[in-house]
């Protein structure tokens, strides 16, 4: 019982906000980007806390569970330096571009950088539904695992509570509510990242201890690369964590869109420095993988039904029983706050970026903002209704969402906004390639090979490479373009 | 062994983070508070006048 009213009371104070937020946003530039008015700490917590989905929570440490530092390694070692990396190549310029030409989406930032180049707006378009969309659908069916989790309600009915909730806050306050509770969510997931993190520590005897105690289990769990049992090969962790992580962190529409929503671009400067404290502290969470991996040889856990509730049997056992449910927010956090910016993205994508400017339809913004709201509404039930059940095809979409992301724009926004001579034939080139690699490819080896081809690379990180390579290769070929943005 | 791990893995798992923050704080005080940003051109420019 106390479980579900806390649960409540958290839905209810995330729809007040996002209705306090709607009060506050009165046109475009406050419902798209939040007036680009808000402060460094709302921002740089807002980026993470979309960042940080269930996979976080949940997945990264069932994956260290069996794979040790592998997993350890693969998710975290890498990503706090793609982050910083992407603030250091293009917030700037995305917050300085974004204000002088009044642009509200990613592919407003592209098309302005190729002088309102069409097929790359529409190419930016299709990217980001195709991932987007299907991102949201795996969000909303890890939503429904862990509203299950914490109201006791049936799958079914659970997606539809939390998308509901979500649906409305995000209709009525656009991206201003999106970005304030995101903040919320973040604060509640650094805290108790925090204590999980040294709780967890110290039901092992601490960090020394937790090494050594893996090491006797297995040794290869204290390799950066564990092949075996169910572990990771070191051509999958270093394409994975180098090359997708280190390089295209920024491709991610979650990420790059945040950095127009500063009040003012001189607070960047300390955006990432709170970012990637929160991001250091979330990720770091994969450890109690290994800890309930040491708790399970130890006799004092059962082994886990599925490597990903690993994270909740650990927390039932070192957590006191009152604090439990404190947890149980945070991972809803986590995945509400993730679902709410894809189906932000996706709706904004389709009625923007894919319909009103691919094909210059002329209208007035109230109207646009009305669209956007409807679209928005239909995208919710659309997914909702697909995640209830969802096809094993878009469920494996939107595992490869991350890696279309990065490979996408990744490349692309890194060098665009940064080499002048880039050629928007370059773009469309890279982009493609980024798309056919990162997004199509893996779909295409999983439906017809079973996966079988590049099994032990990551191909999104293959994919970054390869649009990397095309888009440099492209630029040189062809003729330098003037654009506005650079003068 | 570092804290019972091996060099390489104790680099990339406690390394790789740390530099991170290292970065974040040279972004903060190496941050151009101007409009304009430096671009490829730039540095190649730059580096034809030292020559």
């Amino acid at each position: 019982m106390r479980t579900i009213i806390l649960v409540c009371i958290y839905f209810a104070v995330i729809l007040l906000i996002g209705f306090f937020a709607g009060r506050r946003t009165k046109d475009m530039s406050g419902y798209m980007v939040g007036g680009r008015n808000l402060g460094v700490w709302i921002v740089s917590l807002g980026i993470m806390a979309a960042v940080m989905s269930g996979w976080t929570w949940l997945g990264n440490p069932g994956s260290a569970y069996s794979g040790g530092y592998s997993s350890v390694i693969t998710y975290t070692a890498f990503s706090p330096l793609g982050l910083v990396i992407s603030y250091f190549i293009i917030a700037k310029p995305v917050r300085i571009i974004s204000e002088k030409f009044n642009c509200y989406t990613l592919a407003d930032i592209l098309a302005a950088r190729w002088n309102d180049n069409k097929t790359i707006r529409f190419l930016c378009g299709i990217i980001i539904l195709i991932g987007s969309a299907t991102y949201l659908v795996s969000q909303w069916v890890s939503m429904g695992t862990a509203v299950q989790e914490a109201l006791g309600t049936g799958y079914r009915q659970s997606v539809i509570i939390g998308a509901v909730i979500i649906t409305l806050y995000i209709i009525a306050g656009g991206m201003l509510a999106s970005m304030w509770t995101n903040f919320i969510q973040m604060i509640i997931m650094f805290f108790v990242a925090g204590i999980l993190v040294v709780a967890g520590f110290a039901a092992v005897g601490g960090f020394t201890s937790m090494n050594e105690q893996i090491a006797a289990i297995e040794p290869q769990m204290i390799s950066p690369w564990h092949a075996g049992d169910g572990g990771l090969a070191m051509s999958f962790v270093l394409t994975y964590t180098v090359f997708m992580l280190a390089i295209a962190y920024g491709g991610q529409p979650a990420v790059n869109t945040k950095f127009m929503m500063i009040k003012d671009k001189k607070l960047l400067k300390w955006s990432p420095f709170i970012s990637v404290i929160a991001l250091i502290v979330g990720t770091f969470t994969v450890y109690v993988g290994i800890q309930g991996r040491i708790l399970v040889e130890q006799g004092i856990l059962a082994p886990p039904e599925r490597q990903d509730t690993i994270l909740l049997d650990v927390i039932s056992h070192i957590i006191p029983g009152e604090l439990t449910d404190l947890f149980l927010i945070a991972i809803l956090a986590a995945v509400m706050s993730t679902a709410e910016s894809y189906l932000f993205t996706s709706s904004t994508s389709i009625i923007q970026d894919l319909a009103i400017k691919s094909f210059d339809i002329k209208m007035e913004d109230h109207k646009v903002l009305m669209l956007t709201r409807v679209t928005m509404a239909v995208i919710a039930v659309i997914t909702v209704i697909i995640s209830l059940s969802p096809p094993p095809l878009i469920a494996l979409i939107g595992t490869q969402a991350f890696g279309t992301f990065c490979a996408g724009f990744g490349p692309v926004l890194y060098l665009g906004l940064r080499w002048k001579r880039m050629s928007s034939r370059a773009a469309v080139a890279g982009m493609s390639v980024g798309l056919l690699g990162g997004g199509i490819f893996p779909i295409i080896n999983k439906l017809l090979f079973d996966g079988a081809l590049l099994s032990n690379w990551t191909i999104g990180g293959l994919a970054v490479v390869a649009s990397y390579a095309v888009t440099i290769a492209v630029t040189l070929l062809t003729k330098a373009e003037k654009s506005k943005v650079f003068e | 062994m570092i804290f019972g791990l091996p060099l390489l893995t104790f680099f990339l798992a406690i390394g790789a983070p740390v530099i991170s923050v290292i970065l974040s704080l040279v972004f903060v005080f190496t941050f151009d508070e101007g409009d304009h940003w430096l671009t490829v051109e730039d540095i190649i420019e730059k580096f034809r006048k030292g020559r």
